[in-house]
């Protein structure tokens, strides 16, 4: 889309404080790509709304126009989701973020969508609570909603969308809904909370939510394990699952990805298959015990090396190398771009997809790092390359499309937890036959000029 | 029904599996709640193509459909209001596959929880949304209505524990939602619109269900409140500390001499009961998370402890929460079993409302339920065929919904809408969210065949 029209940028000015409306091109152009290599078009301008009648004006009015808007967060995401593919206009939501009501006793908070994760748990931790979902990055609120954000200890605590109780957001059109209740549980109509959640702002802009919290857990107990080959890891991981542990975090990382965080955060991690797992509990005794029991599982699975209590400098620096292996790899390939898998199998599948992907990477003589969020059958692939490199590029597309349908064979799932955004819509029929139908005709429904976060989710 | 339709029909599911013999339609007429209406006729499905080829036919004839499992519904959704079929899926009872490693089972909607439960229990594993009717009720049922039970505070409802389906649409189609995969952000969650629809958006044939652990140990006790606020503020707390009880079971007064005066219990007739089990994974865990809830009763007046050194006596602790519904169904000709949901901190507000409307309309509500998730369970007991007293119910339903409303909370925490419920809707939700529900009820099933006449659509 092109510029707005003198008479199109007057309209905006009027929903919004003057300085809350640019169509600078500084700021048009910070909207324009997140951590992905998916750019999109220059937006046309840029508002920062603070309320939701303003943005309930600003859609009725955009809806009108046939401008299509992108709603905005951190931009941390990882498929291109808050990407303006069509220009128009983006809103950016970061102005929305006051926390308003904090409810310790009822173990919820209600907070705006701009609300960065760590600031809310920095607030909700006076309280001894906290809000689990963790997807490494500081995103906001409302982009963790949007894409169902989770992480590293997902497996323990579950993701964005079990924690969310109650919306209010701006349909497509303009008109304000409100979902859901603070009621800790509900069967009372369709389930429009969890529409939403996950819907990548292709179905309206969330403006106010309910959280569900948790306390904070009393102790924790972090380990590494190392194994001496990819298929023993995997399975240990599989087994610690299948045999009820609930770690809190149970992650995957392979030499050469650690290679990269020994070098660059000298960390002095032996560079051999290990898993990074952490454990919440109420008391010692009992993870004592869960120590003892995971111990004997992963001896069993062939594990050389156990360091069990790692000490708290030591954890703090092993889980911030974990979250940012991403950048590390980034970093040690400049001026490369990346394509991230995401899939996600059955549990008893992970060591063949582990084992299969990472032979894929040898056969193939790509640069590409395997680890992922094993407790959860989660695999991240990064496959490192240049777009520009026509021949190289395609093979690591091809890559990440074998990956994938691998994946799918298994029963699993195209992404665990970034969302389709832009690079994965090509997985989509696959991935769900005739339920791909319904998805559009859900779309089509709320959104039927389709300019709500125009070409995501949907090719 | 013409003869053709009829034949058609049989055609499909074979003569013995069709009925239209009134001592059938009278069984079909009605569920758990009071609502009755008889089908046309029934059909005992057996595979996923017969519901396939029925609904084909059902919706080309604009005929009513309504999918039933045990008919343990308390809201009537199960209840064929507008006629014409009752599909009945009881036979749909195979479980499919149980993965341990996987964590997972795959079962028919036909299976009966119980059955599940017993099926993994070998392995030391359970699906935990653990409903009252268990013993009985089709997982189909459980998915239909978003069922929940007493480990809600910890464990959540069925909604957390579905990964997938296969579901008939009402046009006939066949198709999957979800996966095997414990978590995904693939495209809209239409596996979570379909639980809690109640049937209306299409009828399940296969459901991939997450499973758990099964904690090895508990422990039990029970405490006694002279007033209110003091039991309400003891749940409060309890959920506070960090630890989340398996169970957290509220008795008010009314329950408590119920109970007095239908069994030997001889419970101190106190204002409030609260029944706490924790469970872990070994007794020292379990025992250490009791200690907080026995420490928080401590703090807040209690008149008596009790905890169990043995599981007989443990079982005798939970003796009197198990017979409240038994207890109060007897005490009238009628009764309404309510379901309204509260957060936790205006749980003792919910409770001191409800004692008002009982003064009100002069009526007999006693209350017990899930403290633990705010899931309270107003029972009122009156006298069916007492006209001015049914005026008195209708009105005190009325009230109790608002007052649930009010302290920020919803019509149902687990029963469902049903046809109970369905005039309160717009209560709770408000008309743009309606709008979107009637919308996709229209998008999936144009013809509205797929079990009229349920949760104002």
């Amino acid at each position: 889309m092109k510029a707005f029209s003198r008479k199109q940028i007057e309209v905006l000015s009027s929903f919004v404080e003057s300085n809350r409306f640019s169509t600078g091109s500084s700021n048009r152009k910070l909207h324009l790509q997140d951590i992905s290599p998916h750019r999109g078009m220059l937006p046309a301008g840029v508002v920062w709304p603070i309320r939701t009648e303003e943005v309930s004006k600003i859609l009725a009015w955009t809806h009108q126009q046939n401008i299509p808007v992108t709603p905005w967060g951190a931009g941390t995401s990882t498929e291109g989701n808050p990407v303006p593919t069509r220009g128009g206009l983006v809103i950016d939501m970061t102005r929305m973020n006051s926390i308003l009501k904090i409810h310790p006793q009822d173990l919820q908070v209600d907070v705006q969508p701009g609300v960065f994760r760590k600031e809310l748990n920095r607030q909700v931790g006076i309280n001894g609570l906290f809000f689990p979902p963790d997807p490494g990055a500081d995103a906001t609120i409302g982009g963790m909603i949007a894409n169902n954000a989770s992480g590293v200890q997902t497996v323990k605590y579950g993701a964005t969308k079990d924690y969310v109780m109650r919306l209010v957001v701006v349909l497509p059109q303009g008109e304000v809904i409100h979902t859901g209740s603070k009621a800790h549980k509900s069967s009372s109509g369709y389930d429009l909370t969890r529409i939403f959640v996950g819907s990548e702002g292709t179905l309206g802009i969330v403006t106010e939510a309910t959280l569900r919290l948790t306390g904070i857990p009393a102790h924790h107990l972090a380990a590494t394990i190392t194994f001496d080959d990819l298929e023993s890891v995997s399975k240990a991981a599989a087994l610690m699952i299948g045999s009820g542990l609930e770690p809190a975090a149970l992650e995957l990382l392979t030499p050469k990805l650690i290679g990269l965080m020994n070098r660059e955060k000298d960390l002095g991690l032996p560079e051999i298959p290990s898993l990074f797992c952490e454990f919440h509990g109420i008391s010692k005794t009992t993870l004592k015990e869960v120590e003892d029991l995971t111990k004997e599982l992963c001896r069993d699975c062939g594990a050389v090396g156990f360091e069990f209590g790692v000490e708290e400098g030591h954890r703090r620096n092993l889980w911030r190398a974990r979250h940012e292996a991403w950048e590390t790899i980034h970093r040690a390939h400049p001026g490369k771009e990346t394509i991230i898998v995401d899939a996600a199998v059955p549990i008893s599948h992970y060591p063949e997809m582990v084992v299969f992907s990472q032979n894929l990477l040898g056969e193939n003589n790509a640069t590409g790092y395997v680890f992922g969020h094993a407790g959860d059958g989660n695999l991240h692939v990064v496959l490192v390359g240049d777009p520009g490199e026509k021949n190289e590029w395609s093979l690591l597309e091809e890559m990440n499309n074998s990956i994938v349908k691998q994946a799918l064979k298994l029963g699993g799932t195209c992404t665990g937890e970034h969302g389709i955004g832009v690079g994965k819509r090509k997985f989509m029929k696959l991935e769900h036959g005739k339920s791909y139908e319904l998805m559009r005709r859900i779309k089509d429904l709320l959104d039927p000029k389709g300019l709500m976060n125009p070409g995501k989710i949907f090719s | 029904m013409k003869e053709k339709i009829k034949q058609m029909l049989i055609d499909v599911v074979g003569d013995k599996n069709f009925t239209d013999h009134q001592i059938d339609m009278i069984s079909y007429s009605y569920d758990a709640s009071e609502h009755r209406h008889r089908p046309i006729c029934g059909l005992r499905v057996e595979t996923t193509q017969q519901i396939s080829e029925i609904l084909k036919i059902a919706n080309k004839e604009r005929i009513p459909v309504t999918p039933r499992g045990a008919g343990t519904g308390l809201s009537g959704m199960a209840v064929p209001i507008k006629g014409g079929i009752v599909l009945d899926l009881s036979r749909m009872n195979k479980i499919v596959e149980i993965s341990i490693q996987d964590r997972l089972a795959i079962v028919q909607p036909g299976v009966v929880y119980a059955e599940l439960e017993n099926a993994l229990s070998p392995h030391g594993f359970f699906f935990p949304p653990d409903p009252a009717s268990g013993k009985v009720s089709t997982l189909g049922g459980n998915v239909a209505t978003n069922a929940g039970g007493l480990k809600g505070a910890k464990y959540g409802t069925t909604r957390d524990y579905v990964l997938g389906l296969q579901v008939v649409l009402p046009d006939g189609r066949v198709m999957r939602t979800g996966s095997k995969a414990m978590k995904s952000v693939s495209g809209f969650d239409l596996t979570r619109l379909f639980v809690g629809s109640e049937g209306t958006l299409g009828v399940v044939t296969e459901i991939i269900l997450k499973i758990n652990p099964r904690p090895p140990a508990t422990s039990t006790a029970l405490a006694t409140f002279d007033r209110l606020d003091d039991a309400g503020r003891v749940v409060s707390q309890i959920m506070f500390t960090g630890i989340i009880p398996s169970a957290l079971e509220i008795l008010g007064r009314h329950t408590i001499q119920a109970i007095n005066q239908n069994t030997d219990l001889n419970l101190p007739e106190v204002d409030a009961m609260i029944l706490a089990e924790t469970n872990g994974y070994t007794a020292e865990e379990t025992d250490f998370q009791m200690k907080k809830v026995i420490s928080v009763f401590q703090k807040n007046n209690p008149r008596e402890i009790k905890l169990a050194k043995t599981e007989e006596e443990a079982r005798g602790l939970w003796m009197a929460r198990k017979s409240a519904y038994g207890v109060l169904a007897r005490i009238k000709t009628h009764f309404v079993l309510e379901d309204v949901t509260v957060p936790m901190a205006n749980i003792s507000d919910l409770l001191k409302g409800i004692e008002t409307i009982a003064d009100k309309y002069h009526l007999q509500i006693a209350t017990f339920g899930h403290a633990g998730d705010g899931n309270l369970h107003p029972q009122i007991l009156y006298d069916g065929y007492d006209a001015e007293e049914v005026a008195r119910v209708e009105a005190a339903i009325s009230d109790l919904f608002h007052l649930a409303i009010d302290l920020d909370g919803t019509l149902t925490g687990e029963h469902g809408i049903g046809i109970s419920k369905a005039r309160y809707m717009p209560l709770e939700h408000d008309p743009v969210a309606l709008q979107m529900m009637r919308t996709l009820k229209k998008t999936f099933d144009p013809n509205q065949i797929l079990n009229p006449g349920k949760m104002a659509l």
